[in-house]
C-alpha cells in the first residue's frame, strides 16, 4: 500500500522535472537519469576530497567567486541589452 | 531533532530510547543538501572545463563529461535536480527506516569484575591459558567489540581459549571530568589492571583499539613486568600521516575548541560527531540511501542498525583529554615526535620490551594506515596484520573473523606457550 507522504514526494520530484522541460517518458530519459546519478556520485567524492584538503577548498572558493562574478557580469550585460531592444509601442 | 513521528519514550532507567542518528542529524541533512546544490551550481563550469577536480577523479570526470557533451543544458540541469531530489528522498527514507527499526541490542550482560565511578571492568569469561584486557577509545562505547552475538570479538575470543575482559569507560563521572590522560592511564586503567591481576593468575596481555591503543601503549610501558604482550588495533601514532592540510585545520581549531570546552565543561558528543563527519562528509548520505533499499528483516539491515546505534551512542570527552587529543596529538603530532609524557615518563614505543601485535586495516579512513604503520615500525618486536577492511569493519565486518579475530587469537595463545 503506497504511503501518502511517499506519493506526495514522488509527485513533487516529477513536477520539478516537468518545470524544466523534462519528462520520464521522453527518449533517452533513463540514460540521462543514470548520467545525472553518476555526476552526483562524482561530485560527492569531489566534496569529500575537498574536505580532506583545505588547500583545495581555498582553490574551489576562489573558483566559485570568479565563476559567480562572471555569471553576474554576463547577467548584467544581458539585461542592459534587453532594455535597449524593447518593441515599439511598449511602455517603458 | 528527530524525523520520527512519535516523541521519545523513556527506557527502563528513564533514558530516552528514540534514535537520534545520524548525529548530528541537521548537519548530515545540510551536507546532503549543500552537496547537491553545489553539484547543480558547478555543472555549467564542469561542462566548460573550469572545475579543479581532485587528481584521482580527473579521469572519471573527463569520461563522464564526454558522455554529457551533446546534452542540452536545460535538460541536464533538470535531470540532475531530479536525481538530487530523489537521492535526498532516499536518504530521508533510510533515516526514517532506521529510526523505526525494531532491533534492540539485548545481549546478556557480562559480569562486572570491578567498578570505579562510571568505569567498569567487564569479564566475558573464557577458559584457556591467557587473559586479554581490552582498552577501547574514550570517545565511543566499548560494545563495538561486542556488537551482536554473531559479530562479537570479545565473546568469540572468550569461546576460543582467551579469558577476555574489557574496560567500559562510559560517560565521564564527576571525578573523570577532571582527568587528563595521566588520570586515565596512571589512575583508572592501572587500577583496572590491578583488579584483573588480583583475580586471576593467567599471563595477561593488553589490547587497545583506536585511541585505546595509545592508552594501552602507555600503560604497557609502565607495567611491562605485569604483562606478556600488547595488541594495538588501528591505533594512531603519526597523527599527521595521510591527513594532508587537515592538520592546519586542527591547529586553527585550538581557540574555538577552548571556547567550547569552557562553555560546556566537556567536548560534547555532537561536536565529536561533527569532527568525525568532516573526515567523510557524504558518508551518511550514501549509507542511508543504501539502507533505504535493504529489506528491514534482513541480516544486513540488522547489523547496519546495530552499528548505527553504537555510532550514535557516543560520550562527551573530558576537557583536558580533549585538549591533549585534538591539540597536542592531531594539531602538533606530539606522540610521533617523542613529546608525549604520561606520569612524567615519555611514551616511546621503541622502549617496549614486550611482544606486540599491530592491526592496520587497509581501508581505514578514520586512522590512516600510515599513522598506525609509524607505530608498528617503532616497535622492536611486532607482528603486523593488514585486514582488508575499514576502521570499524575490521572488528565487526563479515571478514572480521579471518582478517583480525583469528590472527589476534593465535598471537595471544602463542604468548602463553
Amino acid at each position: 500500500m503506497l504511503h501518502r507522504a511517499s506519493c506526495r514526494r514522488a509527485v513533487a520530484i516529477l513536477a520539478a522535472g516537468f518545470k524544466h522541460g523534462y519528462s520520464p517518458g521522453m527518449k533517452g530519459a533513463r540514460k540521462l537519469d543514470k548520467l545525472a546519478d553518476r555526476y552526483l556520485d562524482l561530485w560527492e567524492r569531489q566534496t569529500d576530497a575537498l574536505a580532506s584538503d583545505p588547500s583545495g577548498l581555498w582553490a574551489f572558493d576562489a573558483w566559485m567567486t570568479t565563476f559567480s562574478a562572471e555569471r553576474l557580469r554576463a547577467d548584467l550585460e544581458e539585461r542592459s541589452g534587453e532594455s535597449v531592444e524593447k518593441p515599439s509601442g511598449t511602455r517603458s | 531533532m528527530s524525523l520520527s513521528k512519535n516523541p521519545p519514550e523513556p527506557g527502563p532507567e528513564g533514558r530516552a530510547t528514540a534514535r537520534l542518528g545520524p548525529r548530528p542529524l541537521a548537519l548530515h541533512l545540510a551536507i546532503a543538501m549543500t552537496t547537491g546544490a553545489g553539484a547543480l551550481a558547478a555543472l555549467p563550469g564542469a561542462r566548460a572545463g573550469v572545475v579543479a577536480w581532485s587528481p584521482d577523479l580527473m579521469d572519471e570526470a573527463a569520461t563522464l563529461l564526454d558522455e554529457l557533451a551533446g546534452t542540452e543544458t536545460n535538460l541536464l540541469m533538470a535531470a540532475v535536480a531530479r536525481a538530487q531530489s530523489r537521492r535526498l528522498d532516499e536518504m530521508i527514507s533510510g533515516i526514517r527506516a532506521y529510526h523505526a527499526h525494531a532491533y534492540v541490542r539485548d545481549l546478556p550482560e557480562p559480569d562486572v569484575l570491578w567498578q570505579e565511578g562510571t568505569t567498569r571492568l567487564l569479564d566475558y569469561g573464557g577458559e584457556g591459558p591467557i587473559a586479554a584486557l581490552f582498552v577501547p577509545s574514550l570517545i565511543n562505547r566499548f560494545y563495538v567489540l561486542d556488537i551482536t552475538a554473531e559479530r562479537s570479538l570479545l565473546r568469540w575470543l572468550a569461546g576460543n581459549g582467551v579469558r577476555t575482559l574489557v574496560v567500559d569507560w562510559d560517560t565521564p563521572d564527576d571525578a573523570a571530568r577532571d582527568y587528563d590522560l595521566d588520570g586515565y592511564i596512571g589512575g583508572r586503567l592501572e587500577r583496572a589492571l590491578d583488579a584483573v591481576l588480583a583475580t586471576q593468575d593467567r599471563p595477561l596481555a593488553l589490547v587497545g583499539y583506536c585511541l585505546g591503543g595509545n592508552l594501552a601503549l602507555a600503560a604497557a610501558l609502565r607495567r611491562s613486568r605485569d604483562l606478556v604482550g600488547l595488541g594495538l588495533l588501528a591505533a594512531p601514532w603519526d597523527f599527521h600521516a595521510g591527513r594532508g592540510a587537515q592538520t592546519e585545520l586542527f591547529q586553527l581549531m585550538e581557540g574555538g575548541l577552548e571556547v567550547l570546552l569552557q562553555g560546556f565543561g566537556a567536548l560534547p558528543v555532537d561536536v565529536l560527531q561533527a569532527l568525525f563527519a568532516s573526515l567523510d562528509p557524504n558518508l551518511a548520505a550514501r549509507k542511508f540511501r543504501r539502507f533505504s533499499r535493504l529489506e528491514p528483516d534482513s541480516r544486513a539491515a540488522k547489523i547496519f542498525v546495530a552499528l548505527e546505534d553504537w555510532l550514535n551512542d557516543g560520550v562527551p570527552l573530558a576537557p583536558k583529554v580533549a585538549r591533549t587529543c585534538l591539540v597536542d596529538w592531531y594539531g602538533h603530532n606530539r606522540p610521533y615526535h617523542g613529546d608525549w609524557q604520561v606520569c612524567g615518563a615519555p611514551v616511546r614505543p621503541e622502549g617496549l620490551e614486550l611482544p606486540a601485535f599491530v592491526a592496520i586495516p587497509a581501508n581505514d579512513r578514520i586512522v590512516p594506515p600510515a599513522s598506525t604503520e609509524a607505530l608498528s615500525k617503532a616497535l622492536p618486536n611486532v607482528r603486523v596484520v593488514a585486514p582488508n577492511a575499514g576502521h570499524i569493519g575490521m572488528v565487526v565486518g563479515s571478514a572480521g573473523p579471518t582478517g583480525l579475530w583469528q590472527p589476534l587469537c593465535d598471537w595471544l595463545l602463542g604468548l602463553a606457550k
